[in-house]
């Protein structure tokens, strides 16, 4: 993974008023650990691990998840040469259906897939039906 | 005599579990990222987020409600169609999940 415990930590710290993240080095760290082993040897899988193991344990982060998950991962994305196709609403419903338990990995992995394009790339659009 | 870990120049990668507080070059720009992330959201923005954890918190049931009924205030800035899309996909969720939720 591109970013280790400590990253996340600190910049997670950068979000809360006080300056002080409202979580533990150890939740990062069983984040981490469960997203490399989802990725597993492909990178673009990279943004959808992180997404799927920090939504999981977004009542860690307090409210600051609302606002550190989807930046979080579409920053990852971006240091990977990719943009994410979704706004924040179509990312908060997709952590709240992790958070409930019944989005699983192999939904979000097919998810991101669709969504994930690399920066710069037109958008893809249905074709036109011929007349 | 030297060990295998002195000749070989393979730097091997630091285990998520050891601290390390330098950031390497792909940290950098991941926190570069998130900073022009943090800057170019709109004080709306802002205060669409602040309202969605006041109202909703951590429960991502009625956050979903109020997605599906399109008054998420996450909502407020989209056009007609992505909200459209928003509530159709929230919904098709809620039923996924409720019906997941019986099978099990």
């Amino acid at each position: 993974m591109i970013v280790g415990p400590d990253r996340l930590l600190a910049e997670l710290g950068r979000y809360a008023e006080s300056g002080r993240p409202p979580t533990t080095r150890d939740t990062f760290v069983e984040a981490l650990a469960e997203a490399e082993q989802l990725r597993g040897a492909d990178p673009r899988s990279e943004p959808a691990a992180l997404f799927f193991a920090l939504a999981k344990r977004s009542r860690a982060m307090g409210g600051l998840a609302e606002y550190f998950v989807p930046d979080i991962v579409r920053a990852v994305a971006e240091v990977l040469g990719y943009e994410i196709d979704a706004d924040d609403v179509v990312l908060t419903i997709y952590r709240a259906r992790i958070l409930r338990g019944f989005l699983r990995w192999p939904e979000v992995h097919a998810a991101f897939a669709e969504r994930l394009r690399p920066i710069g790339a037109p958008e893809v659009t249905a074709p036109k039906r011929p007349r | 005599m030297r060990t295998v870990a002195e000749t070989d120049p393979t730097p091997s990668p630091a285990p998520a579990s050891e601290v390390r507080l330098v950031p390497t070059p792909d940290e950098e720009r991941v926190s570069a990222a998130l900073q022009r992330r943090r800057e170019q959201r709109t004080p709306a923005q802002r205060e669409a987020i602040a309202d969605a954890v006041a109202r909703y918190g951590d429960d991502p049931d009625r956050a979903l409600q109020a997605i599906a009924e399109g008054t998420h205030p996450l909502q407020r800035d989209l056009d007609a169609a992505a909200l459209e899309r928003s509530q159709r996909l929230a919904a098709a969720g809620n039923a996924l999940d409720a019906m997941a939720a019986r099978s099990e």
